[in-house]
């Protein structure tokens, strides 16, 4: 989930070759000019569309080698890490030998350090389990909330056509409420009628739109 | 000139002026709304009145809808019209910092400077100005929008390639429709909605607002949102903070009212130009701070776009050519009283003139007094909850662009823009780039492909026109000169890393 959010990137670049190529082709359907000087109805398009085109390329090219060299980057500052904290351990170790001749008390000292340092180094482990865990239940929670309030959206827009648009901006409103974690009747009713009643006044009394 | 004043004692026009510029605040107040819309609306209602009276109060629906969008794109970020997409970069962040307050009060100062700054250079020298911009053929034009659309490096949020692609796919956007040239159809796919191409403000709607809600509602952090939530509260600016902002104040009111002068370019050109060049004008350490909530960010966007009304006037009443699309609407006002502008109307109906000149310093006035002492009813859209905040906005987004034009079609591009916005913002993809290239993509492929059809010197052409050649050679350095020091400060850290 982690890699996968990290190169996500690509897929937008991805859609924008798609999206680049695919108006290519339309535009090469598009009549020529007879002109000497191309200046038809694709002359202007094509010149935009390979600008994106090279520049997405850029883009990509540069985004790819930021991602491998912070990639290459944490794994050294890992290596390091871990590397300090072999050699920590070693020399705590040697100096619990060496105090072991003179006193038990020191000893002990030393071994209750090393078990807290451990519990922190543990400790902090769990943050970083948790916190990654986190963000993973962050980003799904969030990809099931895009996709519901984009849908909710384009239930409303839809409903346009078959309902009066009173009815479903009501349903539209407390529904974006309730999911935004509002849960009193008394808003979840005043606020929408508030509003639709508003919106009848200005749009269709005062400004005399026809509302669908 | 003395019909200059006359107006001030004129009750009728005065109740007029006021009232049309609390309804355009009010109007820009509301997402999907603009003062376009709001002075199409009241047109008829200007049949029974007189000439001056008439007509005032379109002028002051004119001047205070491009004030009120900064209420928008100061406190929820986002710009009610496009002329407010470049005050979203430094108001909203000063919003957020808890300066909301302060953040409106620079916006209103601002708007009123390059108003005023605006009337007086219509009043003074309309005539000289005006015969300048009437010299102007497609390369020139072409280069002027080149020029403008070079800004993209400065706003594209620290990676100016990403830039370059959101704005070349707003240009794109812009060529969806009838070709300007041979009038053939392109990308239309058969659908008679995007013969007129895509509507400008549905994908603005959804470029910053619908795409916004989306987010919000998408982070699942909404609860917190209650507490982060932001606090307006009454902020007064003494006037040493404002008279030390005096160079951001003249070379905003200076950018925006010849931008507003050349007709066609517009308020949206303007202030993003202002932006650019207030922070290339600032001091090195400054300049990094720009984006991140700062009062020459408001000033240089609200300024030029308030001093855009004044100076799009002049091609209106001296040439007959409307220089942006609120003014295209204002001709019609005049012509449904009778009133033809152009150059006969200096020397026939002076009166008219003058009195047209002294109610919009009057419209100015009563937007600085409605700025400073009623945006707190305006502001108080900010201190809603979001989760009631949110609910709201989107429905009035989405019945803003339905009401433009009674068609169900642009609530759905609203809704796709919004989405593509969502993903753009997610992968750090400037959408103010967007804006630019759409309001400017038209006028450049149109200029573009007259100026080579109308010589025989191909791509020479933009570089045997002295305008012409000086907007392009400054549009490219103004692209190149940023890259080129991003470029060379990379390799100097990368040699500064390597080096520990």
């Amino acid at each position: 989930m982690g890699s996968f959010k990290k190169w996500s990137f690509v897929l937008l670049n991805g859609s924008i070759y798609v999206f680049c190529f695919a108006a290519l082709y339309f535009t090469s359907q598009l009549p020529q000019s007879t002109n000497k000087i191309d200046v038809g109805s694709g002359f202007f398009p094509k010149i935009v569309l390979w600008l994106i085109i090279i520049t997405n390329t850029i883009v990509l090219i540069t985004d790819i080698v930021a991602k491998k060299r912070s990639s290459t980057a944490e794994q050294s500052i890992k290596s390091t890490e871990t590397k300090n904290d072999m050699s920590k351990e070693g020399e705590n170790g040697q100096s619990a030998v060496a105090n072991n001749h003179l006193n038990e008390e020191k000893n002990a000292e030393v071994t209750q350090d090393e078990e807290v340092e451990e519990d922190i180094a543990t400790e902090k482990q769990n943050v970083k389990t948790n916190d990654s865990e986190n963000e993973i239940i962050q980003d799904s929670t969030s990809v099931v909330r895009f996709i519901t309030i984009v849908s909710i959206l384009i239930i409303y827009i839809y409903s346009w056509n078959i309902i009066d648009y009173k009815i479903s901006t009501a349903i539209l409103a407390i529904a974006i409420m309730y999911m935004l974690t509002i849960r009193s009747w008394k808003i979840l009713t005043f606020v929408t009628a508030g509003m639709i009643a508003s919106i009848y006044v200005f749009f269709e009394v005062i400004m005399r739109i026809p509302m669908p | 000139m003395e019909h200059l004043f006359t107006v001030f004692f004129d009750f009728q026009i005065l109740i007029l002026v006021l009232f049309g510029v609390f309804f355009g605040i009010l109007l820009a107040a509301i997402p999907g709304l603009t003062a376009t819309m709001g002075i199409a609306l009241l047109i008829p209602y200007t049949f029974t009145l007189p000439p001056v009276a008439g007509i005032s109060m379109l002028l002051g629906i004119y001047v205070g809808g491009m004030y009120g969008s900064s209420i928008l794109a100061i406190l929820i970020r986002t710009p009610g019209t496009p002329s407010s997409a470049a005050t979203v970069l430094d108001g909203y962040p000063m919003a957020m910092k808890g300066d909301a307050g302060k953040a409106l009060t620079w916006a209103t100062v601002a708007s009123f400077v390059g108003g005023l700054f605006s009337c007086l250079v219509l009043i003074f020298i309309a005539p000289q100005i005006a015969s300048v911009a009437l010299k102007f053929g497609p390369a020139e034009y072409f280069a002027l929008s080149i020029f403008g659309l070079s800004i993209v490096g400065a706003i594209s949020g620290g990676n100016p390639f990403k830039g370059i692609i959101v704005a070349a796919l707003g240009v794109f956007i812009g060529t969806i429709g009838l070709d300007p040239i041979l009038g053939q159809q392109r990308y239309t796919f058969g659908s008679v909605n995007l013969m007129g191409g895509i509507s400008f403000i549905p994908a603005l709607i959804g470029l910053f607002a619908v795409s916004e809600v989306i987010k919000e509602i998408a982070q699942s952090n909404i609860v917190n949102s209650l507490k982060n939530r932001l606090v307006y509260k009454k902020q007064r600016l003494s006037l040493k903070e404002i008279f030390a902002q005096y160079k951001a104040f003249g070379i905003a009111s200076a950018i925006g009212t010849i931008i507003g002068i050349i007709p066609g370019s517009g308020a949206s050109i303007a202030t993003f130009l202002s932006y650019n060049e207030v922070k290339r004008f600032s001091k090195k350490e400054r300049r990094k701070e720009f984006g991140k909530g700062i009062p020459e960010g408001i000033i240089a966007s609200e300024s030029a776009n308030n001093a855009v009304t004044g100076g799009a006037l002049v091609p209106l009443l001296t040439i007959g050519i409307p220089g942006d699309v609120v003014t295209a609407v204002i001709l019609g006002g005049l012509m449904i009283q009778g009133v033809t502008p152009g150059p006969l109307l200096f020397t026939e109906n002076q009166t008219l003139v003058y009195s047209l000149f002294g109610t919009l310093i009057m419209a100015n006035i009563f937007m600085l007094i409605l700025g400073l002492f009623g945006v707190k009813i305006f502001a108080k859209i900010a201190l809603v909850p979001k989760q009631i905040l949110l609910p709201i906005i989107v429905i009035l987004c989405l019945i803003g662009c339905y009401s433009i034009s009674n068609n169900i079609f642009d609530v759905w591009v609203a809704l796709i823009f919004g989405v593509i916005g969502f993903f753009l913002e997610k992968y750090k993809y400037a959408l103010a780039p967007m804006v630019l290239g759409i309001v400017l993509g038209p006028m450049i492929e149109s200029n573009l492909r007259r100026a080579l059809l109308n010589t025989d010197q191909g791509w020479a052409v933009f570089f045997q026109k002295p305008i012409s050649a000086l907007f392009i050679t400054i549009a490219i350095l103004t692209f190149v000169v940023p890259i080129v020091m991003s470029l060379y400060q990379m390799i100097k850290k990368n040699k500064t890393r390597n080096a520990i």
